[in-house]
């Protein structure tokens, strides 16, 4: 095994290394910090690194499994938080010239559980001002690439997370999902993500207009099934927290025979490059392999990017309420653009779109008593060139600026538990996902489907040539 | 006192018990309760719908579910259901002219549940238009009078189910908070209400009612937690409710211990105005905590008078009932109404992201605050019930009052969400109820109700108004 190899352990594989000795944290998180130092100055997935606290971390570790007995569940195994989410001790910047050197003295729960669950932190990954666009360019850190084509964008917001995995730099990452941030990366990166439901994994800052939720990302659904198990869990700093669920990555060992999945293309109103249709409608296929009825339907829902847009769009305003003006220089220009719109919206708009956000979320309930998961391509298109804000389809000074993603974003308004796994690539060698989304608070049937797919499909094995 | 045996005075649990006994039927007590509806709520006027028939009908299926030996856990309690919930095949008015005449397709999760659990269904109680003040009247059918005082307002939005309590015209009442909605009735009429945790009993539309929330309203403490059982858990229906498994009455049963709890008493939480009876008689009864064993604390948390962010909520709230067709109903709503719905049409929707952060805020300044305490009591209301069919008092303590800003101990755990009871403490020289609210932690409704079954045992209350059409006023 060498040094690249131990890059593209996975979580779980490092942590029986760990256990039989054959392996230890340093020696791993070392192997990894000279990855980073050799492939980001390339791909840019960190905004900052730590790598004294990272072997402080290791070395903790290593003296864990030494003294034997019970080690904490992610003992030795590097990761990485996502730069919008606050660190203590450790620069934040959001994305943003405004908080370029903030060190937050707080940070959101499931940071400390990671901790506290003997993770190996590695730094903060990149992601664009405020987590406000699909692609991972800022003006503090720059852009983020695709290590399968340094050309084309990794996706985001959370694209720093999902290229660090893509590069063997952590197994783990932590990602964020406002209008589908953690999957749109982990589609065209080829890695899996999942977002949670709404509540699963406690965030302080929630409010019920609240779009965004945080959660897991890795290479194997296992991981992130083990790494879910850490972060997810009721906490009074998050009012909307759910219970806790039974172990994710035990449920994910059992079979998914019988369910009955609908398989959309479309939902009935996007529009998807036909090389991404084929491999995504073969993917949703194989689930009858694995003893599934799959059957092709949809809720017949319009798409709801209209009530996203007010919600997203006003809740990326509000973070400079009052001081837009005097902020606005240093912003990034296309968000500038987006959020001087909210300042458009009244109170009768809000409250339409949050009515109509209930209803959709009836019309996605009631599909969902038929069906036990929707499954639809993650993203209509695999992806674009690194440093625009859309896709080149979309005009720079279009309003629709996210309704190119028109599968991930309806289940940021319902908080249903919705997963990208990789299915393929397309002849130019870029990833392509489909998206897996399951009953409210059902996170534990995404993740086995997920799982079982990745049995019958492997994708870890894939490595990009860096 | 006097009435303490009447069947419509029996609380629910001990109704339950003689129907298991088969001392007692359904049918008996239903005619009981129905009679007293008869008598006095053409003074009193706490409902608006009344269903004798399906009422009688309820209360006979009870009686063999007793007979089977299967009753649900409230067969052949007669309920009230306030009348902004809409129930199927029911007549909901929501207080509106716009819905005089409005019989939904549709129920609600709780009121299935009770229905499921077999209630029996009195009918609907009288609230203003859409809930939007802190008394009854409305252009349907109101105001609601005081049982205590028929000059005086029973309280609101929930104040035919306050009312209905007070004077034995219902064993249980369903009531709802947005910001008091429960506490205000419930401190006015001298009953038991109780607002829980956000979520816990599920409601729908939820995106634009997320500060409001479903409460019962009884004359006993052990009554709502038995309520409260049957209403409460997850409905897929409402995506932000939760169960928290616990058997309230069962836990009450168990015991009501609540000594070496901290707990906070705050006189006005640093910002309300209170009128000076009202404040005396509810630290008196703070400080009988004491004598429970309680630790008592002068202390509330370092936060501004949360109205401003409140006042934006709740109005928007308003505003979504005539997003599109204001000008078409406006002569047909309350006029007083009117103006705050003017009013909504002036925020925008950043004033609501903004009011959205504050409510946040707010949520976390409790909850830091509420790692040092169990509870925090404080006066329910900052005044005794004002005249009845008004919007509010005139003055409190001397102070020209705001439109909802009198109601500051309520509408602050609307925005916080978390538990909040108001239990009778005592009454004003004018003979006029007082209440004590009792705030716990979020989704730590249980402490709350077992520290108002702990008060009720050393402070007992009258469990019935006398009203006064029964001796006329002079």
């Amino acid at each position: 095994m060498d040094a690249t190899d131990i890059c593209y352990l996975s979580a779980v594989e490092l942590i029986a290394l760990y256990r039989s000795r054959q392996l230890s944290p340093v020696e791993a998180t070392e192997a990894i910090l000279a990855r980073i130092e050799e492939v980001d100055p390339r791909v840019n997935a960190f905004v900052t690194v730590t790598p004294e606290r990272a072997l402080d971390d290791a070395r903790r570790a290593e003296a864990a499994y030494r003294e034997g007995g019970e080690t904490p569940t992610l003992a030795g195994v590097p990761l990485s938080i996502k730069d919008l989410v606050p660190t203590k001790g450790i620069r934040t910047t959001r994305g943003s010239l405004l908080d370029a050197d903030w060190v937050p003295d707080f940070h959101p729960v499931f940071v400390q559980r990671l901790y506290d669950a003997g993770a190996v932190m590695l730094g903060k990954t990149n992601t664009p001002e405020g987590g406000w666009k699909g692609e991972t360019t800022n003006r503090v850190a720059g852009t983020t690439r695709n290590p399968w084509n340094l050309e084309k964008t990794p996706g985001g917001s959370s694209g720093g997370a999902a290229a660090a995995l893509t590069a063997g730099m952590g197994p783990l990452a932590q990602g964020g999902d406002g209008a589908g941030s953690i999957r749109i990366p982990a589609a065209f990166s080829g890695v899996f993500g999942h977002k949670p439901s709404f509540g699963r994994v406690p965030y302080p800052g929630s409010s019920p207009l609240q779009l965004a939720h945080c959660g897991p990302m890795a290479r194997t659904v296992a991981d992130a099934a083990l790494m879910l198990d850490v972060m997810a869990g009721p906490d009074s700093s998050d009012r909307f927290s759910l219970a806790k669920a039974p172990s994710f990555a035990e449920d994910i060992q059992g079979g998914i025979a019988g369910l009955r999945i609908a398989w959309s293309l479309d939902l009935g109103y996007a529009t998807v490059d036909p090389e991404v249709a084929e491999l995504t409608t073969a993917a949703a296929r194989r689930f009858e392999e694995l003893g599934c009825i799959v059957e092709e339907a949809h809720p017949g829902l319009d798409d709801p990017w209209e009530m996203v847009d007010i919600l997203f769009t006003v809740g990326q305003a509000g973070s400079y309420a009052g001081r837009l003006e005097e902020v606005a220089p240093q912003l990034d220009q296309g968000r500038l653009r987006q959020i001087e719109r909210a300042g458009h919206w009244s109170a009768v708009d809000m409250q339409v779109a949050l009515l109509k956000r209930d209803e959709y979320w009836d019309g996605m309930r009631a599909f969902f008593e038929t069906y036990d998961l929707l499954i639809t391509p993650a993203m209509p298109m695999a992806a674009f060139e690194a440093g625009r804000d859309f896709p080149p389809e979309i005009d720079e000074n279009s309003t629709n600026y996210l309704k190119w993603t028109p599968f991930t974003y309806p289940f940021n308004l319902t908080g249903q538990p919705s997963a990208a796994v990789p299915c393929g690539f397309t002849s130019e060698g870029l990833p392509v996902g489909i998206q897996i989304t399951g009953r409210w608070r059902d996170d534990a049937t995404v993740l086995r489907a997920a799982a079982r797919f990745e049995d019958l499909a492997p994708w870890s094995g894939a490595r990009p040539s860096l | 006192m006097q009435h303490h045996d009447e069947l419509w005075a029996l609380p629910a649990t001990e109704l339950i018990a003689r129907y298991r006994r088969r001392e007692l039927s359904p049918v008996e007590v239903t005619d009981a309760v129905l009679a007293r509806i008869e008598q006095l709520d053409p003074t009193i006027n706490a409902y608006v719908t009344r269903t004798p028939e399906l009422a009688m009908e309820n209360a006979r299926a009870a009686e063999q579910a007793y007979l089977r030996g299967q009753p649900g856990a409230v067969a052949g309690v007669p309920v009230a259901i306030k009348d902004l919930t809409p129930t199927r095949g029911i007549r909901s008015t929501f207080g509106s002219l716009l819905y005089a005449d409005h019989v939904p397709e549709e129920g609600t999760p709780d009121v299935e549940r009770l229905i499921e659990a077999g209630m029996v269904m009195l009918g609907k109680t009288t609230t203003p238009e859409f809930g939007w003040k802190g008394d009854s009247g409305n252009r349907v059918n109101g105001p609601t009078r005081n049982p205590w005082n028929l000059e005086r307002t029973a309280g609101g939005s929930s104040g035919g189910s306050g009312a209905a309590v007070a004077a034995g015209l219902a064993t249980l009442a369903q009531g709802s908070d947005g910001a008091g909605s429960i506490r205000i009735p419930a401190s006015f009429c001298g009953v038991f209400g109780l607002k829980p945790t956000t979520g816990l009993v599920p409601r729908v539309p939820s995106s634009t009612s997320f500060h409001s929330h479903i409460g019962p309203m009884t004359r006993t403490v052990r009554d709502a937690a038995l309520l409260l059982s049957v209403t409460a858990g997850y409905d897929p229906r409402d995506r932000f409710s939760w169960s928290s498994g616990i058997d309230y009455l069962a836990e009450i049963e168990r015991g009501t211990d609540i000594s070496g709890l901290r707990v906070a008493w705050s006189p006005d939480l640093g910002y309300a105005t209170v009128d000076p009876e009202v404040a005396a008689i509810a630290e008196s009864a703070a400080r009988r905590f004491e004598e429970l064993g309680c630790e008592l604390i002068e202390a509330h948390p370092d936060g501004p008078d949360p109205w401003p962010a409140m006042e934006v909520i709740f109005a928007v709230s308003q505003l979504s009932r005539h997003l599109d067709d204001l000008e078409e109903v406006r002569d047909r709503l309350d006029p007083g109404r009117v103006e705050l719905l003017e009013y909504a049409r002036t925020i925008s929707a950043e004033d609501i992201m903004r009011a959205h952060a504050e409510w946040n805020r707010q949520y976390h300044l409790w909850r830091e605050f509420m790692a040092e305490y169990d509870l925090v009591l404080t006066p329910t209301m900052a005044c005794p019930p004002f005249a009845a069919g008004t919007h509010r008092p005139e003055t409190v303590a001397g102070q020209p009052t705001t439109y909802l800003g009198w109601t500051g101990f309520a509408y602050q755990f609307n925005l916080t969400g978390q538990p909040a009871a108001s239990v009778p403490c005592g009454f004003t020289t004018d003979g006029l109820p007082v209440g004590l609210q009792i705030v716990g932690r979020y989704r730590d409704d249980l402490t709350v109700l077992r520290a108002a079954a702990a008060f009720e045992a050393i402070a007992p209350w009258p469990q019935i108004a006398t009203p006064v059409v029964e001796s006329p006023p002079g």
